[in-house]
């Protein structure tokens, strides 16, 4: 390695790591303190302006530790797992029946399904009827209600109405 | 019935007397669920895993989230150390680790793209608080470009190796080594008008300098 190599290579280095020899690159530690020492006046300039920068670095003070962080980590750290949390009111109020042994909720479905059989049942007799009065258009089909109508959510299945015209 | 966990601080003194046992041998105990072990090591090390998320980081309850996920890990996990190990070198490593990866989720592209000078508006506000050296500095510090702070925090604070840093940063060592320059370079750009001021003040024996150089 020529002179100026070196010596460029010790410049590199102070002007990265600073003065401080401990903070070069391990590596390369001996072989740059020796550079430095057979080049004391060729580089004592360089050396100067970064002992100045060191110096200026090292006024920045270390940070307090908040007050009470180590307590407070100690507390997060070591909490034993806490158990599932169980809202023993919703719990109760969605699980248990109603005092009385009536349960609305239980008991809409059901209703709802009865009326829809006795709309099915209401629509098959009136198509008898009309099939008398109008023999030639008296046929009942079977249609979807489409969407929005008010039965298809509550009852499940598609409902039963008459096709356009039917009844005229 | 178990007893209250009690930082060391808090410790009796025949307790507080084992802060003086090794790290090593405190995690050990450590291992086998000893919560006052625990304690002493947390209290021991606490300051210097804080400084170092908060070095990178700087906000201090962010600090400690990364600290409480490095004590976290000492008492869910202890590492499996050799005995010539330091934990407090390692417990500030993981500090480190958990504070850059935390900084990168918050801004995906630390990037270096800025001009090779301090952010204006810190500087002026650093130039208005020029009568406390330290807060100048460090605001300074604070308004270099990402990398650069980075890689200054990383070397010059956390003494990390440069082949250590550099990964950290997801790039080169002489990538390292061109940020670390033109950080100390746009530093003293942005200090140039105290520059004097501050000096006298590291004589007087200003904060960690203490007055004194190590002489190459």
């Amino acid at each position: 390695m020529t002179k100026a190599t070196e010596l460029g290579r010790l410049k590199d280095v102070l002007d990265a790591y600073g003065a401080n020899p401990d903070n070069w690159p391990e590596d390369e530690r001996e072989q740059l303190e020796a550079i430095a020492s057979d080049h004391e006046t060729e580089v004592t300039a360089w050396v100067e302006e970064a002992r100045q920068l060191d110096a200026v670095l090292n006024l920045v003070p270390e940070a307090n530790v908040p007050d009470g962080a180590v307590d407070r980590m100690l507390a997060k750290v070591t909490k034993p797992p806490s158990a599932p949390v169980v809202d023993l009111q919703a719990a109760r109020s969605k699980h248990a029946r109603p005092r009385g042994g009536f349960d609305l909720r239980q008991a809409v479905p059901v209703g709802i399904a009865m009326a829809a059989s006795l709309m099915v049942g209401v629509l098959a007799g009136l198509s008898d009827l009309t099939a008398s009065y109008i023999p030639n258009t008296g046929t009942i089909v079977l249609a979807n209600a489409g969407q929005g109508a008010v039965g298809d959510n509550l009852i499940g299945f598609e409902s039963f109405t008459l096709a356009e015209g039917d009844l005229q | 019935m178990e007893q209250p966990l009690k930082s060391a601080a808090a410790l009796s003194p025949a307790a507080a007397s084992s802060s003086q046992v090794s790290h090593l041998t405190l995690l050990q105990q450590v291992r086998a669920g000893d919560q006052q072990a625990f304690g002493v090591l947390v209290s021991e090390l606490f300051p210097t895993v804080y400084r170092a998320a908060l070095r990178v980081l700087r906000q201090e309850q962010e600090a400690e989230d990364v600290a409480q996920d490095v004590f976290m890990k000492i008492w869910g996990d202890p590492p499996e150390l050799r005995a010539e190990a330091n934990l407090k070198a390692w417990s500030a490593r993981v500090a480190t680790n958990g504070a850059i990866d935390r900084l990168r989720k918050k801004k995906p592209d630390i990037s270096d793209d800025l001009p090779d000078q301090v952010d204006p508006a810190v500087a002026a506000d650093g130039a208005l608080q020029a009568d406390e050296a330290a807060d100048a500095v460090q605001q300074a510090i604070d308004g270099l470009p990402e990398r650069q702070r980075l890689a200054l925090v990383l070397t010059y604070y956390e003494g990390l190796p440069n082949k250590e840093a550099a990964d950290l940063l997801e790039v080169s060592v002489d990538a390292l080594e061109s940020l670390l320059a033109r950080a100390r370079r746009a530093l003293k750009a942005a200090l140039s008008e105290q520059w004097q001021g501050l000096l006298e003040d590291f004589a007087q024996g200003g904060q960690n300098g203490e007055g004194s150089w190590k002489t190459i």
